[in-house]
């Protein structure tokens, strides 16, 4: 027997994995599909006829995705804005630090200087901001369903920026306890990698997933703020400015995205 | 006969903002009352709609709020706005200019309106 609630959830996951369609105009969409089945099955149809009609007639994702992609980003609301802002933030640091990494630049000198003098350096309020950047990529993960390209890239983007604060905490050992902060940045990537796993789930586990990493990010905050604690200075000044450029960074590349991506505009109702 | 799709899409705009204009309503609505008052003539790909939607509510012509239907299931409303009403009368000026001189070109036969 059909079953519509099965079927209309298929229809969803279809619509879900392509980062064209945001949750809400999924729900305006399946509000349609019910509208228009129904009606139909008042008619006199077959519930699965009817069915295969509305959706044939309201159009696969590749056929509307197009238009629906012609809508501004920001229409898309300010939660998909903060989301390619976080991805282009965290690109570039972690392009950065793999940067200094590759030729043999790699500063922690900024670590010793903080535990010697109490001074908070600009590399220490970029390691604040960073971690303040992961919050922006987690929201990316679970609120908006990417596409398999934009997901590989957010995964690449984390799993380096990862790394990259891997290296600087390795490369400060002689400071810091080496076991304490891989452990730290251990537990983020466990979080990372389950919240991937999991980011085309739904409900329970997509938000079992989120507190993982919500957890996650939350030790490395505890981290800097600890650190932030020890010395006793306070960097608020210099953290806006960290953030504002990076978030500078973030609005070009997503200008940029979007001219990249989007065509003329021209509805095509017909 | 039946609109070319260039006609269709330059109408879209009007058309929602006219129907808007006579009261609150959502997507499959829209499409159906379209299809109503054009005799079958006017028939939108019923997904393209609501990005038409989305870009009337970007430009702040209109707006939209969610509520329930009548079986209880959440059901996205839109109404116009301010906005709307006056870009509602702009648009009604040009075709009513395009109508008249259309009009003017192939004689007193009453066609539009």
């Amino acid at each position: 027997m059909f079953d519509l609630d099965r079927a209309i959830a298929e229809w969803r996951t279809a619509f879900e994995r392509d980062a064209a369609f945001a949750r809400h105009e999924i729900d305006e969409l399946e509000a349609h599909l019910r509208d228009s089945v129904a009606e139909r099955i008042a008619a006199g149809e077959r519930l699965s006829e009817a069915f295969d009609a509305v959706r044939a007639s309201l159009g696969a994702p590749s056929v509307l995705r197009t238009d629906f992609q012609q809508v501004d980003v920001w229409s898309k609301g300010w939660i998909r804005y903060l989301r390619l802002v976080a991805i282009a933030g965290l690109g570039l640091y972690a392009a950065f630090i793999l940067a200094q990494v590759l030729v043999g630049r790699i500063d922690t000198e900024w670590i010793r200087e903080i535990w010697r003098t109490g001074v908070v350096s600009t590399s220490y309020v970029l390691r604040l901001a960073n971690a303040l950047v992961y919050i922006g990529a987690m929201y990316m993960l679970f609120k908006v369903r990417p596409t398999r390209q934009t997901r590989m890239l957010g995964s690449l983007s984390l799993m380096l920026s990862c790394a990259a604060m891997g290296i600087l905490a390795a490369s400060a050992a002689g400071i810091l306890p080496r076991v304490g902060l891989s452990g730290v940045n251990a537990l983020l990537i466990i979080g990372l990698v389950s919240g991937i796993s999991y980011t085309k789930q739904r409900s329970g586990v997509d938000r079992i997933a989120f507190i993982a990493c919500l957890v996650g990010f939350s030790f490395e905050l505890w981290r800097v703020w600890t650190l932030a604690g020890m010395t006793g200075r306070s960097a608020s000044a210099t953290v806006a400015m960290t953030l504002l450029s990076l978030s500078a960074s973030g609005v070009a590349g997503l200008a940029v995205w979007h001219r990249w991506h989007t065509a003329p505009l021209k509805h095509r109702l017909a | 006969m039946s609109l070319s799709r260039e006609l269709t899409a330059a109408s879209a705009k009007p058309i929602v903002l006219g129907l808007l204009a006579q009261g609150d309503s959502y997507g499959y609505a829209i499409i159906q009352e379209v299809k109503r008052r054009s005799g079958g003539q006017i028939e939108w790909a019923e997904g393209a709609l609501y990005p038409v939607l989305y870009r009337l509510a970007e430009q702040g012509l209109i707006e939209s709020y969610w509520g329930k239907s009548e079986q209880g299931r959440r059901r996205k409303y839109y109404r116009i706005k301010p906005g709307g009403v006056k870009e509602l009368e702009q648009q009604r000026k040009q075709w009513s200019l395009a109508h008249d001189v259309l009009n003017g070109l192939w004689g007193p036969k009453p066609c539009l309106t």
